[in-house]
């Protein structure tokens, strides 16, 4: 049974802003809670106080604007599968977050539990960077947008400052990219990621005719402290453009050699590393015969 | 920001709450520890020990509850996000009349054993048969996938989840047809 820890319940985002601005002891926010529940269990100096932040409304809603989506923090897994616009167009986001643990887990977890927990293996965390999402950080008077790809500084760390909360993850539109995603794990269901993949391609057509890319995003999860961009894969995709055996062959290997994974319980380097460019090919043949 | 709108209540470091919820459509009203979570309320407060605590880390299934129509783990509910909600557990959903042929298939096909597991399976599967009428195979691996067993190899639990599909859809035509 979990103990020693005092609970504070803000009925709205202003009230918890002020109470993150003043409370006097390490605490965590409680959002789904499916992981500072289970860390609390494990490690019960974990935190001090929870924030029940999950019955706040303003952080559950997902809105449509001209260029972009915009979802809030405290919007859970199965909702934002079910919301349309993503299902036609962010396949990877889809792929990967019914993906996470299961329907039990997907009814309680929110996006931004996972994006708060920085687990490098967090499996929405790729789409969305590979998306080039950004987050909205809010404190009691300041309000700041922060890159995805800069949000994350290690295992459990983040730029998050002691007073500021996510409210905001901001998904630009991209009605052009094709997206997938693919990881292994020890199993299907209820299984944290040894390794995964996100893969977004644009596609034009060439000056004779035939198809070149014009936009590659690869993210990679679970093979470095951080989710990764592999930034020379993807300009090396794009120098190319046209997606040829040797071409595909060369990306997987340089993707494979961006990949920085330690070895642990779940898997070791090589495999690792290795793993990376073989689900970049599955993904790249997915893509391009798919259109 | 103005102090006024803070209710001095919500805003105190608690160790107990006040909490009321719906359980099995009776209203519930009770005080717990903060740290409860809705398994240690439902078993350790109310009795209801239907709803099983297996891993209690979200791993198992056997603690599955329907909260305000979706199925979660009753072990990763905090007390504090319990107020308000609509919960169903096991004792509640095992006397409506749409989850009698699903309890029947488990018994029929021996989708039970140890029967440790068999209270999450069920709430599970009686989710899992509002949502599709016809489950597929894959649809019935994905709606059980959060629930474990150690005794049957799961091929007994789908096989009943397939017959109850069939006996429900069986019942209502027979309603529609008479
Ligand atoms: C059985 C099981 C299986 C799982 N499977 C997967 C899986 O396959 N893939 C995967 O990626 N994850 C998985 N997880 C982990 C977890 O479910 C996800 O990371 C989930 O998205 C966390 O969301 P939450 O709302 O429950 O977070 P919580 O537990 O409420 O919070 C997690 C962390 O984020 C912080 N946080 C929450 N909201 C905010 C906010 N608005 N602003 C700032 N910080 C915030 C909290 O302070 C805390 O440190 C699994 C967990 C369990 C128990
Ligand atoms: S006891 Fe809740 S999932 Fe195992
Ligand atoms: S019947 Fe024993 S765990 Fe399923």
């Amino acid at each position: 049974m979990l103990r020693n820890f005092k609970v504070l319940m803000p009925a709205s985002l202003n009230e918890a802003l002020y109470v993150i601005n003043n409370i006097d002891r390490p605490f965590r926010f409680l959002a789904g809670g499916t992981d500072v529940l289970v860390r609390l269990k494990d490690n019960p100096s974990y935190a001090q106080a929870l924030i029940d932040i999950s019955k706040i409304g303003e952080l559950a809603k997902i809105e449509e604007h001209k260029s972009t989506f915009v979802i809030g923090s405290g919007v859970r897994h199965e909702a934002l599968l079910a919301y349309a616009p993503f299902i036609e167009n962010y396949n990877g986001l889809i792929e990967a977050v019914s993906a996470i643990g299961s329907p039990q887990i997907r009814a309680l977890a929110t996006v931004g539990g996972n994006i708060g927990n920085a687990s490098p293996a967090g499996d929405s965390i790729g789409p969305l960077m590979a998306f080039d999402a950004e987050v909205e950080l809010r404190s009691q008077d300041t309000n700041r947008i922060v890159k995805l790809e800069d949000f994350f500084t290690g295992p459990g760390k983040t730029v998050l400052k002691h007073n500021e909360i996510i409210t905001k993850i901001i998904l630009p539109k991209s009605d052009s990219l094709k997206s997938g995603w693919k990881r292994l794990g020890q199993r299907r269901a209820v299984a944290i990621s040894k390794v995964s993949v996100t893969l977004a391609l644009g596609f034009a057509k060439h000056s004779n005719g035939s198809d070149r890319v014009n936009d590659v995003r690869i993210a990679l999860g679970a093979v470095a402290p951080t989710v990764i961009r592999a930034r020379k894969a993807e300009k090396f995709l794009l120098e190319n453009q046209t997606l040829t055996k040797a071409v595909v062959k060369e990306a997987c290997r340089l993707v494979a050699k961006e990949a920085r994974p330690i070895t642990d319980i779940r898997s070791n380097t090589e495999y690792r590393s290795e793993m990376c460019g073989v689900l970049l090919g599955d993904l790249i043949e997915k893509l391009a015969c798919a259109r | 920001m103005p102090n006024r709108n803070f209710t001095a209540e919500n805003l105190q470091l608690k160790d107990n709450i006040d909490i009321c919820f719906k359980l099995n459509s009776r209203d519930v009203k009770i005080k717990v520890p903060c740290t409860y979570t809705l398994l240690d309320i439902l078993r350790y407060e109310l009795k209801h020990t239907g709803t099983k605590e297996g891993c209690g880390m979200g791993e198992c299934g056997a603690c599955t509850v329907i909260m305000d129509g979706g199925i979660v783990n009753a072990c990763l509910v905090l007390a504090t996000a319990v107020s308000g909600r609509d919960i169903w557990t096991i004792e509640g959903v095992s006397a409506k009349e749409d989850a009698k042929p699903i309890i029947d298939a488990f018994v029929a096909k021996t989708a039970t054993q140890c029967g440790f597991c068999t209270p999450g399976m069920i709430m599970a599967s009686y989710y899992l048969l509002s949502k599709y009428k016809d489950p597929t195979d894959e649809q019935i691996l994905e709606g059980l996938s959060g629930n474990l067993c150690r005794c049957t190899g799961y091929a007994k639990i789908v096989e009943a989840v397939k017959a109850a599909a069939r006996e429900l859809n069986g019942a209502k035509k027979e309603a529609r047809d008479a």
